[in-house]
């Protein structure tokens, strides 16, 4: 079994709508949850993404794809990616992709409890 | 039928008006999300819509805009729009893209798409336009567009075979567009979308730089 948290959250609250066009159809409304290392970060257009590489109890290794919304959005909003260093241990929060092992990024939870959220509004 | 009446309509309109520019130069942003008609696709319609694939087939993984309605409709992106007494210049900070649409009639039309990136690709889908005013209304009509999604969340598609006009207006600090997509080959009745932006003139379009975004990266790391 993979050593995922799979937070079952049927919402009783409405999301709401993505800054990003396609989301609601690229991503479901359930929000899961994976522990991993940072392996890549990407802060650009029309994606930003943090990949992290999970491993289950038995070694295994998979890779999911933590997307967000493009740079020259959220660096309207003075938001970066400096703070997402490949090689930390996170847990990463979001809605589950349509697409394997993706998910919309709702926040980044550190080793030391502090948690980046880059669209604060979004959720 | 209905084509020819909603176009001879539309270009009454624009010929028997006065030339103005109206107050639509400065820079928008999109405000909340906007609205659109019944959508009532023909059989072609339909058959180019199940031939979608949107984990693969959404042009915008691949820097490419859809359709003009997908680029006007993307929240969080400034578009600036300048006039001349030639042309109407509109700037979309999404993909660096760059329309230039000539004021006139139909004899202002060319073969070469109006829009191209920073690059200097052109895109079809964007279609070849030309402009004019009916009082502070600009309207613009688009044709020959290359095949195309006007909805890429569902497929939504258009053709080389359909026209669009853009009506746009300012109603106080927003910029209200009517976008009509006609193409008796793929709807049964016209397809009539509105959006409204608000006014962002304090807002600098920055350089897109788009990354094409496949997953053909991704699938293979877990695929081995």
């Amino acid at each position: 079994m993979k050593k995922i948290l799979l937070i079952a959250v049927l919402l009783s609250a409405p999301f709401l709508v993505s800054a990003h066009h396609s989301t609601a159809a690229n991503f479901t409304q359930e929000i899961i949850s994976v522990e991993g290392t940072i392996e890549r970060v990407r802060f650009q257009n029309p994606h930003s993404s943090v990949l992290i590489k999970n491993t289950d109890d038995q070694g295994e290794e998979t890779f999911w794809l933590i997307e967000s919304v493009g740079r020259t959005t959220l660096e309207r909003q003075d938001v970066s990616f400096d703070l997402l260093e490949v090689g930390s241990m996170v847990k990463a929060t979001g809605r589950k992709g349509r697409r394997e092992f993706t998910m919309y990024l709702r926040d980044i939870e550190f080793e030391d409890g502090a948690v980046f959220v880059p669209e604060p509004d979004l959720y | 039928m209905y084509l020819r009446a909603l176009v001879g309509i539309i270009s009454l309109a624009v010929f028997g008006a006065a030339i103005a520019q109206a107050d639509i130069s400065g820079t928008w942003m999109l405000n909340g999300p906007g609205t659109e008609s019944n959508i009532l696709l023909s059989a072609e319609g339909k058959r180019l819509q199940n031939e979608y694939e949107l984990l693969e087939d959404d042009p915008s993984l691949y820097c490419t805009p859809a359709s003009s309605s997908r680029i006007w409709a993307n929240p969080g992106a400034p578009i600036k729009i300048e006039q001349t007494q030639t042309s109407i210049l509109i700037s979309y900070e999404l993909f660096d893209l760059r329309r230039e649409i000539p004021l006139g009639d139909e004899s202002a039309l060319t073969d070469q798409p109006s829009t191209k990136n920073l690059n200097g690709t052109f895109f079809p889908e964007m279609g070849s336009s030309f402009a004019n005013y009916d009082g502070e209304r600009l309207i613009i009509e688009s044709r020959n567009h290359a095949y195309g999604y006007i909805r890429t969340s569902r497929g939504i598609p258009q053709a080389p075979s359909t026209t669009a006009v853009e009506v746009l207006e300012v109603e106080g600090d927003i910029l209200h567009i009517t976008h009509t997509y006609i193409d008796e080959s793929i709807f049964e009745k016209p397809l009539v979308l509105e959006y409204f932006l608000r006014r962002a003139d304090d807002t600098v379009l920055n350089v897109y730089d788009c990354t094409e975004a496949n997953y053909n990266w991704f699938d293979e790391l877990n695929a081995n």
